[in-house]
């Protein structure tokens, strides 16, 4: 078990997919680059808010990053995952807060992807945390019968 | 619908594709994401 104290970093406030604005727009259009070393943003912004997390289990490792099942202090009963990531992917932290800050919301695929809470920051600065709504099992789980051609289609 | 909304995920795979208790299937992992430029 693991255990991290973590400093907001992001806002989680909805506004409408329509409202996207034209800098943040500008910058999900560009390619992702080779190494998020390359460019500079701000690693930790100025913040009163911090939420105590503990790591339970580790279900799951992407390209950037590892998702665990934690548990939240204070304020956050419900279940769900921190998505852990390395400042040396800061890149695809701001990519994918943008997306879920910006995009999503109002749009058509808001049901598609999970709630998200907000994205915090170790107080060093070393690691940031996506927190979302526990939304299940990879299908690759269940064996690969389990994703079927209209799953396929429906997140397409 | 993702491409409607001219969202290019960059890694779709089944590892990134999660379903829910209630069946419902839902897509993460969008830190290699774009947005088409042809889009509004």
């Amino acid at each position: 078990m693991r255990y991290l104290s973590l400093q907001y970093w992001f806002p989680n406030s909805s506004v409408p997919s329509s409202n996207i604005p034209s800098a943040v727009r500008k910058f999900l259009e560009q390619t992702p680059a080779p190494s998020a070393r390359q460019r500079s943003f701000s690693r930790c912004a100025p913040s009163t808010l911090s939420l105590c997390v503990t790591l339970r289990d580790n279900i799951g490792r992407g390209r950037t990053g590892t998702v665990w099942r934690a548990d939240f202090s204070p304020n956050m009963k419900e279940h769900r995952v921190a998505k852990l990531m390395s400042v040396r992917d800061l890149e695809s932290v701001v990519r994918e807060t943008l997306f879920y800050q910006y995009v999503f919301p109002g749009s058509s695929v808001e049901d598609l992807v999970p709630k998200y809470h907000g994205t915090y920051a170790s107080c060093d600065g070393g690691w940031y945390a996506i927190i979302l709504d526990d939304a299940g099992k990879p299908v690759q789980d269940a064996g690969r019968d389990d994703f079927s051609e209209s799953d396929r289609e429906s997140v397409k | 619908m993702f491409l409607e909304e001219g969202i290019l995920h960059g890694d779709i795979r089944p590892a990134n594709v999660l379903r829910g208790p209630d069946g419902k299937l839902r897509l993460i992992d969008f830190g290699y994401s774009t947005l088409d430029r042809l889009k509004p």
